[in-house]
């Protein structure tokens, strides 16, 4: 075979986690060369000091102990990740990457799989990947008392995961078939069909539904609900009412001497002007970690401005990206109408509009998914990003358009106001090259996700896309209900544009599955899908000097971070 | 007097009963529905059915009102819709941060607005006077929200100061670390309603001051602060009663902000996540606990004007 891939090498030789944590290793250096801010390291075994070769304070020595102050965004109804659609993101996401280990995880920069738990992985073929795990032990409490994990928590949790009602592609609904347990260590996965995917963090490596729970406790909402036992780094010790959330490192983690914090305190800060003079007060440490909770340019600055090298400033391009989603019915099934209507959308100005000109202009993949996203010289992604007027005009002429139908660009109010100013904008541009386009009043985002995205009920529709980590699911949202499993939220169906995404679903070959992903997404930007992709903000944090060892430029990989210490 | 009292209580009950009706139809009738919104857009409608059976919504509305008042006269309230939480136990715990920040708000607008609307009035067309009328006016127009983001913002600015954060610190515990916690956003709820008191006092001061018995007060030689606060003040009473009355409302629905700002875990933060979220259950108590709040309130004013004015006789 030409190249070598991570399921080639998984075929031909197992992988140790030496090995795989190298080549993590040194994407993360590379990426925090780039992003130059941040002491990365991998998230997982490894040396602070010396991860990340070139990064700020790489020759200091961590040191244990101190309880870092973090701020909580939400208040969760409860600690189960098993609480149907919104409730079971929100709240599992927060126990996966906390209390609950995992197998492995993939993050965004590399699309390498970094095995947390598992220590070999073997690819016996395109739908069956076995695993075998290292030694763990639950948390000491009742009534798990510290036993080994073993594969029958694996599995039962994963089954367990699978009874949830999805909120979008599950790949345990739809690609899942069945897992065997040879041994008390060793999981064998079965998929129903070739899924190249299946490692990453919207698949097998979800960060929620992959979380490995006791058995035994998997059918008692009283402890998975409020006092949840897991093999993670972290056990929770307290709480109130699941706001200011307590946790203290376990003791009997697997890698011994880690986490080198003795804990974390969560402090419920809903606004953000509060999370601020909290910041500045040191009654918390860190905000926007691994993008979550950040602040904006300005806020950032700000802080900059009064504390000076005190304070580090975070900024990652965002997984997150502005949209603009079109019902594929009426006259927007027509091709030339999508066309001249992306020509009609000056991106640049909408980024300067919302985000002071930070971000970068995203194709169908957001360009913070470095290795799957094209590069911006590509010549289709060029034309995508291209801005004409007249063109725009005549193209929709061309199509026959209906300058004097009136056309609602629906949004949901936030805090932040983000997507009114979003839909106000394009409202602007669409009215310069003639269309008659109205915003109406925003709507309650719960109204808006399940009256109006959901259900289809709109004829465009603009919003911000959820920081996804991997490839797969951006792509997803093209594909026709022929070959997903529910329609896309467009109505949208293409027969060449399903067949594009699915080769590259498909595809074993690492080197050739980037290239199918690319290829997908200038298939997907020819035939104008009808979700027509904008640009992908900056998102910032901000540090004390003294909080060590942050990863950033990894995606969410950053919160399992073992590695991070407090230099006070 | 104590026939009157039963006589306005026993409304009570049909005023409940009218704004549970109420509540209940309206709450049904706004779009959204809970188990499609707990269920998540891409739920198949068998699981979307599995939810509304589970919370018993595919029951006739007539039988879900009844069995619903009939646990809430047993004292079972239920369990919220978002992580089956025991209802009376959550109004329990948030309880005291939300009667502290209303108590004291209103302790700070009575106090501070019967205050300064006298010395106001007494010290007509001086500094003074302008001084307070000015910031009456203020407290009036500046909306709360832009001043309790003032109040994080500045003092962080000047001497990097935060309000505490985390959970209830009972005022016994920890008095200390309660007050920074309460009395800030309780003295901007309180400006409002000190605003709005402190104007109304000065107006009544100013006409009870011209009065014939207030004269005869002062030619008879007493102290102009008995003068002042035996004569002159105590007939204000009436009236300043009747808007310390309507104050209390206004702060109540304001600590709903003020709560969210400051990320006080109290109940207006649980109304309003409730709203969102279309926790039925948690609405429907907490609209009826308000009414039931807002009609005491009133009664209790109203009960208040037989003891401040002796000529006020209720049968």
């Amino acid at each position: 075979m030409a190249t070598d891939s991570y399921w080639t090498r998984f075929q031909r030789e197992r992988i140790s986690r030496r090995r795989l944590l190298g080549a993590a290793g040194i994407g993360a250096a590379g990426l925090a060369i780039a992003a130059a801010c941040g002491d990365g390291d991998d998230g997982g075994v490894g040396d602070a000091a010396t991860a990340t070769p070139g990064a700020p304070g790489a020759k200091e020595t961590p040191r244990a102990g101190g309880i870092l102050k973090l701020r909580q965004t939400t208040a969760y109804p409860n600690m189960s990740p098993f609480d149907p659609g919104l409730g079971s993101l929100i709240q599992g996401l927060f126990v996966g990457f906390t209390i609950y280990d995992h197998l492995w995880y993939v993050p965004t920069d590399t699309g390498e799989v970094v095995p947390f738990l598992a220590d070999d992985i073997e690819v016996i073929d395109a739908q069956t990947i076995r695993v075998h795990m290292g030694e763990a032990v639950f948390h000491d409490l009742p009534p798990v008392n510290g036993r080994d994990v073993r594969s029958s928590d694996v599995k039962a949790s994963l089954l367990r995961f699978r009874e949830v009602p999805p909120v979008g592609f599950s790949w345990l609904q739809e690609v899942f078939e069945r897992m065997d347990t040879p041994d008390d260590r060793t999981v064998v996965y079965h998929q129903n069909r070739p899924w190249a995917w299946f490692f990453t963090a919207s698949n097998a490596g979800s960060p929620l539904s992959s979380s490995i729970l006791p058995e035994e406790v998997l059918d008692d909402e009283e402890i998975y609900s409020n006092r949840p036992i897991g093999s993670g780094r972290w056990v929770m010790t307290g709480h109130d009412n699941f706001t200011n959330i307590r946790l203290r490192k376990f003791e009997n983690w697997r890698e011994p001497g880690l986490p080198l914090i003795d804990g974390i305190d969560y402090s419920f800060i809903s606004d953000t002007a509060l999370a601020l003079a909290a910041l500045a007060a040191k009654d918390i440490d860190l905000l926007g970690l691994a993008g979550f909770g950040g602040v904006t340019r300005i806020e950032a600055e700000s802080l900059s401005d009064r504390f000076g090298d005190e304070i580090i400033i975070l900024s990652d391009l965002s997984r997150s990206y502005r949209v603009l989603m079109i019902k594929h019915e009426g006259p927007f099934r027509d091709e030339r109408v999508r066309h001249g209507i992306n020509l009609a959308i000056n991106r640049d100005e909408i980024r300067q509009a919302l985000n002071l000109g930070d971000g970068e202009f995203s194709g169908p993949l957001p360009p913070a998914h470095t290795k799957f996203a094209l590069d911006e010289s590509d010549p289709d992604l060029q034309e995508y990003f291209r801005h004409d007027p007249a063109d725009a005009r005549a193209m929709l002429e061309a199509a026959d358009f209906p300058f004097s139908e009136e056309i609602e660009i629906k949004y949901a109010t936030s805090a932040s106001g983000i997507s009114a100013q979003l839909a106000q904008v394009l409202q602007q541009q669409f009215s310069a090259v003639g269309m008659n386009v109205k915003v109406p009043p925003g709507e309650e985002l719960i109204r808006w996700l399940t009256q109006t995205l959901a259900p289809g009920n709109f004829q465009m529709t603009a919003f911000t896309q959820l920081p996804y980590e991997d490839p797969s699911l951006p792509l997803s949202f093209y594909l026709g209900s022929e070959a997903a499993a529910q329609p896309n939220f467009m109505g949208y169906q293409d027969d060449e544009v399903d067949l594009a995404i699915l080769a590259a679903a498909e595809e074993l070959d690492e080197e050739q599955r980037v290239e199918k992903t690319k290829e997908a997404q200038r298939v997907i930007i020819r035939k104008w899908g009808p979700q027509l992709t904008l640009y992908s903000p900056i998102s910032f944090g901000a540090r004390w000097d003294y909080v060590k060892g942050v990863v950033s430029g990894r995606g969410s990989f950053g919160l399992f971070n073992s590695r991070l210490w407090l230099d006070k | 007097m104590w026939r009157y009292t039963l006589r306005r209580l026993s409304f009570l009950p049909l005023i409940i009963v009218a704004v549970s009706i109420i509540t209940f139809i309206l709450l049904r009738v706004l779009p959204g529905d809970p188990a499609a919104i707990m269920a998540g857009q891409n739920a198949s409608p068998e699981q979307i059915q599995t939810i509304r059976d589970d919370l018993g919504l595919e029951k006739p509305i007539v039988v879900q009102f009844f069995n619903w008042v009939g646990d809430l006269a047993q004292g079972d309230l239920g369990h919220t819709y978002y992580g089956n939480r025991d209802i009376l136990d959550e109004v329990v715990r948030r309880f005291p941060a939300s009667a502290e920040l209303i108590l004291l708000s209103l302790a700070i607008s009575v106090v501070v607005g019967t205050s300064f609307g006298i010395l106001s009035a007494v010290l007509r067309n001086s500094s003074m006077d302008y001084t307070v009328r000015l910031f009456a006016v203020l407290g009036q127009s500046i909306p709360e929200f832009f001043l309790l983001i003032l109040l994080i913002i500045l003092p962080s600015i000047v001497w990097n100061y935060a309000a505490p954060i985390g959970g209830y610190v009972s005022i016994l515990d920890d008095p200390w670390r309660n007050l920074r916690m309460y009395v800030p956003p309780s003295l901007i709820l309180g400006i409002g309603g000190a605003a709005g008191i402190m104007r109304l006092q000065r107006t009544m001061m100013l006409e009870v001051l011209r009065s014939d018995y207030v004269r005869t007060a002062r030619a008879k030689g007493l102290t102009t602060w008995t003068v002042i606060v035996s004569h002159a003040f105590r007939n204000t009473l009436a009236p300043l009663v009747t808007v310390i009355g309507t104050s209390f409302t206004l702060i109540f629905g304001g600590s709903v902000i003020a709560e969210r700002i400051m990320s006080i875990d109290g109940l207006g933060v649980f109304f309003l996540q409730s709203v969102q979220l279309r926790d039925f259950p948690v609405v429907q108590f907490l609209v009826l606990y308000t009414a039931a709040v807002v009609i005491v309130a009133n009664l209790i004013v109203d009960l208040s004007y037989a003891f401040i004015d002796p000529r006020v006789r209720y049968r």
